[in-house]
Parts: C-alpha cells; structure tokens; sequence
C-alpha cells in the first residue's frame, strides 16, 4: 500500500475545523472520507469524498463504517471532529436539546470509533483515532453558558483514555485534540473581539490550519507511542 | 522542500546520550545546527566526533550558571540564531525516600530544576534582545503526574519542571515564545537499563503499558521535533505524555 491510499475518516467537515483537518490530511497524501450533514461543498479537491449523514440519527452512525469500507476497502484514521454547540443556561437546556448535544458530541464518536475498532481489531490492521475535545474537557466556560457542551467534551476525553487503554496491545492509537477558541462559525461572533484578550499567546484566537497541524501529528509515525493522551492547542488558555 | 529547521540553532543539554541525543540528532537531521552539551565530554565525541551541524561543549549543569553562559558558549561556537532550547538533560537516582541523603536530593533538583530554569532564563534574554521567534522544549516525565517508588527527588523534579514549563509559557506567550513539554513513559535509556535487562521488572514494566512495549529515543525526539516546529503554533503550556498510554489509568 502508498501512502497515496491511506484513507480518512473526518467528520464535520462541512466548515471550519473539520474542512480545515481534510484538507490538511489530503495535503498529506490521504484520500478523506468527509462526513457531515448539509455535504462538504467546499473541498473539490481529488481524494475527497462527500458523505452525507445526520450524526444523531443512530441508526445512521451504525452504517457508516461498513458504507465506508464497502468503497474504499480500508481506513487507517478516524477523526472524530463533528459538535454540536448550544449556549444556554442549565435550566434552559431541555431534554431534547441536551440529547442532540450528547448524540452529536458522544454517542456518534462512540459508535463510529467502535465499528472502525472493531474493523481493525478482525482485519488485524491497525489506524489510530483522534477525537476533537475542548479546553471544556478540562476548565468550565462561563459565557455564554454552556454545561450541556462541557459535558460531553468532559465524556470525550474519558472516551479517548478509555479507548487507548483497550486497544494499545492491537497497534491502535487513540488520542485527542483539544482546540482553545477557534477562528470560526463556532464561536460567538463577539468572540473575535473580546476572546482574544483571554489568550496568553499573543492575544490571538487560533486559525483551524493550527489545530489541523496538531491532529495532523498525531496521526503519523511521529506520534507513534503517543496513546491515550489529550494534547491541547489552547494558545496557553489554562495556564492562569 | 526546506527542512523545518534550517537556519536555526538549537542548543540540546543531556545531548550525549538517550532521548538527548535522539533529540539533537532529530534536530540536525531537519536541518538545524545544534549544540550539543553534556557532562560527559568523551561520550559527546564518540557520538558526534566528525557529525557535521553538531558542536559539542562539555558542561556539567549541577553547578551554578554565570549570566554569561550562552555569551561565552557563543563566542566560541557561534550561536547564531539560537531559536530552540531543550532541556533534555536529567538524574536519576534510586533509593527509599527515608534514605535519601540531602545531596542526592540537591543534586538532582539541581540538574533536573534549576539547570533548565537557568537556561531558559538566558536563552530567553538572548531571544528577546535580539528578537524573534523562539521555542523551549522541556523533558519532563510521567513522573511529572504520578509518583513511583524509590525516586522521591525525581518525581519531585520533574513535577516542578511541569509548573517550570507552565510558568515559563504563560509568561511568554505575550512575545510569541513557545515553552512546552513532553512526558516521556519508559524509554529505552541508560537511566533504566538495569530495570529493563531484569526479566521479571521487564514484565512488570511492560504489562503496566496499554502499548506492550517501552519507548525509543526517537519517539521521544519525534514529540520534542513537532512541538519545537512552527507546525505546533498554538501550542505552548503544553507537557504531551509520549508513554504508550502509561497516564490512561
């Protein structure tokens, strides 16, 4: 197999961060599976694949690996990046929007990271995973509120660790990205403004080829005994 | 395409052997000039006797550092654009914590703490007097997060050298200097050899890791290469754990 035909799964990748990694991981050599749920129709490049699905339709997730395969015949990374945001305050945040939040944010990573687990343990192949978390897996955000978020970006370092630790005597690394605030649609648009002013590093938000770049690393041979572990790209966000 | 490193200098201490010298040697390969110090001036020309891009100065760093460390290496080897530090350098030494003795303790707090804390200092200066981007790597360790038995002056090193690096970076971060870490796990060194040729600790070691398997040199310095690389732009605070999965439970 050439590099040319490793494959990459990226989820989200309609906009910002998610259209940020793919391009990045076409850049490098690999043909990218795009998942989102309105199309990818920003990246025209060759290697690029549109795949259209609703990620909190679970019913959906549960075929999206075997649709996957069934047209590329193998995948060696998984970039679960697609999120769901919504600011509210807790007694805002009604049942049914909080189970988009968790559908989006962790049932879908869970399912997809599982099937292509799964695909790699029974194929004897390897791949690793990279899970998009938050400086919210670690510090709570105090505005706009948004515990419901935090929750799942908390559930998503625990996915990450708990996965690493199963799956390390396969080969399988599974690690996760944790961008501080990002220049997109994401953040609230008088983010730009005022955010920057919270950022050590120079005063300034990150631009997504930024976050890319880290993802990037974790999946190459560089990082090849980096395994369970959180790298966060926050600008020094936490450090105060 | 240009090496991500040319026309840079990195100065690399504990640079003669281990994750050091994987570090410089990573780094030259990616077309930085690196100085390389260590205590062990013989071990230093045996590596690199003849290695082009790779000085060698001999230092011991658990003494004190005049202010005019890095003046005086640079009037002699021509520093140049010294825009990466990695405090690579580290001791080790194993024994009860009751039977630590005070200058076991001093020692390595020394070489582990003050001797990165003090290079970073002058490399700082030099970098803000003549200005331009700048990174600092620092070797920290697992034991930077938990404890292990028989190393109390290590662990207790190490988990200053994560504060150290923290510190460091938030202070810097105003002037585009990076000052991140990485968390080695068990890596194939002369610090644990006598562990790792122990069968039985062997297992031990091994059965803890999700991976099976202990680091390499390289791996490490693969972590130090991308985290003193513009590819880590808005990285700086960080201490990445390179451990096979060791820090997952």
């Amino acid at each position: 197999m050439t590099e040319q035909e490793r494959v990459a799964v990226v989820t989200g990748t309609s906009r910002g961060l998610g259209e940020a990694i793919a391009r990045r991981l076409l850049g490098d050599g690999y043909r990218v599976v795009g998942i989102s749920r309105g199309g990818t129709t920003g990246i025209t490049t060759p290697g690029f694949t549109d795949l259209r699905a609703d990620l909190t339709d679970t019913d959906r997730c549960e075929e999206l690996v075997d649709q996957v395969l069934a047209a590329t015949g193998r995948i060696d990374v998984l970039v679960n990046n697609a999120a769901a945001m919504i600011y509210a305050p807790c007694w805002e945040l009604e049942p049914a929007l909080l189970d988009v939040l968790l559908r989006t944010n962790l049932t879908a990573p869970f399912l997809l990271s599982r099937d292509v687990l799964r695909h790699w343990v029974r194929s004897e192949t390897t791949g690793t995973i990279v899970n998009i978390c938050s400086i919210e897996s670690e510090v709570a955000w105090d505005s706009p509120p948004q515990a419901g978020y935090a929750a799942t970006k908390g559930g998503m370092a625990g996915l990450t660790r708990a996965l690493a630790y199963d799956h390390g005597r396969h080969g399988i690394r599974v690690n996760g990205v944790a961008p501080g605030i990002i220049r997109t649609a994401m953040a609230p648009p008088e983010a730009e403004r005022d955010l920057g002013t919270r950022v050590p590093l120079q005063g300034r938000l990150a631009e997504p080829e930024e976050i890319a770049a880290a993802v990037a690393f974790l999946c190459t041979e560089d990082a090849s005994y980096i395994t369970g572990e959180i790298l966060y790209a926050d600008g020094g966000y936490r450090l105060p | 395409m240009t090496p991500r490193f040319a026309g840079s200098t990195a100065l690399v201490t504990g640079a003669a052997s281990g994750i050091g010298a994987a570090a410089a040697e990573r780094l030259a390969r990616e077309g930085a000039r690196v100085v390389a110090l260590d205590r062990d001036g013989a071990a230093l020309e045996r590596r690199y006797a003849g290695v082009p891009d790779i000085v060698r100065v001999e230092q011991d760093l658990g003494g004190p550092m005049p202010d005019e460390f890095l003046d005086s290496l640079d009037s002699v080897h021509r520093l140049g654009d010294l825009r990466i530090l990695v405090n690579a350098a580290g001791v080790l030494h194993r024994s009860p914590a009751i039977d630590h003795d005070l200058g076991t303790w001093e020692h390595t707090l020394a070489v582990n703490v003050t001797a990165p804390y003090r290079l970073s200092q002058l490399f700082v200066r030099r970098r803000l007097r003549l200005g331009g981007p700048g990174v600092i790597v620092n070797v920290c360790s697992i034991e930077s997060f938990t404890a292990a038995p028989d190393h109390v002056a290590y662990t207790v090193s190490k988990s200053a050298m994560l504060m150290l690096t923290r510190a460091f970076a938030l202070e810097l971060a105003p002037h585009g200097i990076r000052v991140n870490g990485i968390a080695p796990g068990v890596t194939e060194t002369e610090m644990n050899r006598s562990l790792r040729e122990d069968a039985a600790a062997a297992r031990r070691l091994t059965g803890r890791i999700p991976m099976g398997r202990f680091g390499v040199p390289g791996e490490q310095a693969a972590a130090i290469a991308f985290l003193a690389s513009p590819e880590a732009s808005y990285i700086t605070g960080a201490v990445l754990p390179v451990d096979g999965g060791w820090l997952t439970a």
